[in-house]
């Protein structure tokens, strides 16, 4: 009997390797659409190998439903919550500038200004925002 | 309110152009893994647009990024219960030429939530798990 801590992405990752050696071990044999298989390949592998990420978001104020409006701004904030300290995070409003507390943060790593930051996400994830 | 003025429905394009640049600032990193170069970070302009009013051009883009020498995706998220209408086509054009980022138009508010998830997968890093833990038991207990 064996037992195993399931760990999907060092399977996913594992698979991935093998997949990419495989294309390695083969380079000569042809097969349709291979170079589009290898990008899917380097695609998904580069995700398990860089983890730092550098985002910016770009948001609408004008919304036909503030459910959408509600749904952008917990959307943005859901992300800028899972970036770690050394992803880079940057936002320009796209709509009207006067509805937001900040037109626009500048690209920079997330530890920079954290705080403000923050209250930005809490200030546009309020009920007064969306009233 | 509907945006009327030019400047205003300039603006998405405008705003991907700046963010391209500021894209320039962050350093990049080389790693290389199996014989492979990676760029390090991931480097990502996703758009919240509750209409369609904005016009966004292609070229413009295009040439920013060469211009910038900068891989960035971009993504576009339409949130509004209508189908966007001509312009979407110049919005999935600009995604659809980076390679990772989608153009989304979401209708539903019953799926809203499960399609934003999928698109946060997009552009989701997955962290180094520690290695599986195998332990294989002896004959004798394979036999109780």
């Amino acid at each position: 009997m064996i037992g195993m801590e399931v760990s999907f992405n060092w399977c996913r990752l594992a698979a991935l390797e093998n997949m990419q050696l495989f294309t390695y071990a083969e380079p000569e044999k042809k097969i349709p659409n291979k170079r589009r298989a290898d990008a899917l390949i380097t695609t998904q592998l580069r995700k398990h190998i860089c983890h730092k990420r550098s985002i910016v978001f770009l948001l609408d104020t004008q919304f036909s439903d503030p459910f959408y409006l509600k749904k952008a701004n917990l959307f943005m904030k859901n992300v800028f919550k899972q970036l770690t300290e050394q992803d880079s995070f940057g936002y320009i409003c796209i709509g009207n500038a006067e509805l937001v507390p900040c037109p626009e943060m500048v690209l920079e790593p997330k530890k920079f200004n954290l705080n403000a930051k923050h209250q930005f996400m809490r200030d546009i994830n309020t009920d007064e925002h969306y009233s | 309110m509907k945006r009327t003025n030019k400047k205003g429905q300039a603006l998405l394009n405008s705003s991907i152009l700046k963010a391209i640049e500021w894209q320039k600032d962050i350093p990049n990193e080389k790693v290389i893994h199996l014989g492979h170069e990676y760029d390090n970070p991931h480097k990502w302009i996703i758009c919240l647009l509750g209409n369609d009013t904005f016009t966004l051009n292609n070229n413009s883009v295009k040439n920013a990024m060469i211009a910038a020498n900068q891989k960035v995706n971009i993504s576009i998220l339409g949130l509004r219960n209508e189908e966007f209408g001509i312009r979407s086509k110049d919005y999935w054009q600009v995604c659809d030429d980076t390679e990772e980022g989608v153009f989304v138009n979401i209708k539903k508010k019953d799926t809203c939530r499960s399609i934003l998830d999928q698109v946060a997968i997009t552009f989701s890093v997955y962290k180094q798990d520690k290695l599986p833990i195998v332990t294989e038991l002896s004959d004798s207990a394979l036999q109780k």
